[in-house]
């Protein structure tokens, strides 16, 4: 793979199931599909994240409605497609992009998306084992920065369920992927510098998603902000920001906030300017706690 | 690798587009010396000692210099006198554009569309209202200035 993903890996198991493709999203994705289908597990890989377009009706038209237009009769979600996401610092236009809010408006497919290495094994693996095709976004600047115990033997995340990271009182931080990590420093600073309590929340399964957790949490802390790198408006976030002030209207002391990228292509030098970073994160923790 | 023959290939080429009038394919063959990407170790997949043949035998910077210097029309001197002035120039050139300020940061809004939506003008407003704010902890120096 393009960032030797796959090692010696290929070489210890047949070399005929671990093979490169033609330069093509639309067919690799077409093809995955087909071999889900006709009972093979597949693992489709596109090099970026910022590449799957190609592959965008095969996998909207197609993946995500075969077991419907089928009556349950065919499926194909023994299709996992994985992509390397996000910002990486000098990624541009072209090798930066988080595009899971398009994926997410479209029923019948799974979106996911790990902050770490021991996280990535066992959500993949849920991926691979689930019943419905999958998109593993894979955070790329993770691939060389983090490094953790990963277990060796075989462990599962389950899908569709958040997981607490960090336990507070008084904000709600809902992110995924990279932002987690953004959100765990910023949840110091504000213990440190505002005495401000933050409960940091790691979505990890963006479609479906586990509103529960998210909604248990506003309510408990009456203030909530969302941060994603994708541009601001239409990201994921506005989900949740309708969902939290739907089912927590009472509960709220503020507005739910946003902290995103903004509404432009991902930009080459301004890369700095451009990210939610920490700096715009505990700014809007001020803004939460400083509303009322 | 031949620079004759790609000359006198591409020469041929174009006398075809121009006086059959019709699209000409050119395909030049070479040898990948460097790795596919910085994510690459192509020693994985190929030997050290092929690359090394394609590096420094069958290159074509080094077969037209022994074309040249077979010929006595280049020399050692005057190749590690072109180098010199090379890289002082190219060295002069590195320090002049890493000395070169950024532009505004604000043109990062600029182009998405032709003209500037408010809900991105909003944005806008939002950066250099938190810029103000946290100055010290962005590259501002490194940038012309916020206009």
């Amino acid at each position: 793979g393009i960032n030797a993903e796959y090692g010696d890996f290929w070489q210890d198991c047949c070399a005929s199931r671990v093979f490169n493709t033609p330069l093509t999203e639309q067919g690799i994705i077409g093809f995955g599909i087909g071999a889900a289908a006709a009972g093979s597990t597949a693992i489709a890989e596109i090099q970026f994240a910022d590449y799957i377009f190609p592959g965008f009706d095969q996998l909207v038209n197609e993946a995500a409605k075969y077991r419907y237009r089928s009556g349950n009769e065919y499926d194909c979600g023994r299709l996992t497609v994985r992509a390397p996401w996000g910002a990486v610092g000098h990624g541009a236009l072209y090798h930066s992009q988080s595009p899971e809010a398009y994926f997410a408006h479209t029923p019948g497919l799974k979106i996911v998306v790990p902050r770490g290495p021991i996280q990535a094994k066992g959500l993949l693996l849920s991926c691979i084992l689930d019943n419905n095709p999958c998109i593993f976004f894979e955070p790329k600047i993770l691939y060389r920065l983090a490094a953790e115990e990963v277990p060796l033997g075989t462990y599962t995340i389950p899908l569709s369920q958040a997981e607490i990271v960090r336990q507070g009182t008084d904000v709600t931080m809902i992110g995924w992927g990279t932002v987690v990590h953004v959100l765990l420093e910023v949840a110091s600073m504000a213990e440190e510098q505002l005495g401000v309590s933050c409960e940091v929340i790691d979505l990890q399964t963006i479609a479906p998603y586990d509103a529960q957790t998210i909604e248990a949490s506003v309510k408990k802390t009456g203030k909530a902000m969302v941060v994603h790198e994708a541009p601001l408006t239409q990201g994921f976030g506005a989900e949740i920001a309708a969902r939290l002030q739907e089912k927590c209207f009472l509960h709220l002391e503020a507005p739910v906030q946003r902290v995103a990228g903004w509404d432009t292509p991902f930009p080459y030098i301004y890369e700095p300017f451009y990210l939610p970073d920490k700096w715009r994160c505990l700014d809007t923790v001020k803004k939460l706690v400083d509303f009322m | 690798n031949d620079l004759f023959a790609v000359y006198n290939a591409t020469k041929a080429a174009r006398r075809l587009a121009v006086e059959e009038q019709r699209p000409v394919v050119l395909e030049a063959m070479t040898y990948r010396v460097g790795h596919h990407s910085t994510s690459d170790d192509s020693t994985a997949y190929r030997s050290v000692d092929e690359v090394n043949y394609w590096d420094t035998v069958d290159t074509p910077i080094n077969r037209i210099r022994s074309y040249l210097t077979d010929r006595e029309w280049w020399d050692d001197g005057q190749e590690k006198e072109l180098r010199s002035v090379t890289r002082t120039e190219i060295l002069r050139a590195f320090k002049e554009a890493e000395t070169t300020k950024l532009p505004n940061p604000l043109l990062m809004f600029d182009d998405a569309w032709d003209t500037l939506p408010p809900a991105l003008e909003d944005q806008k407003q939002e950066l250099i209202e938190h810029l103000k704010k946290y100055p010290e902890h962005y590259p501002l120096d490194k940038c012309e200035e916020m206009k």
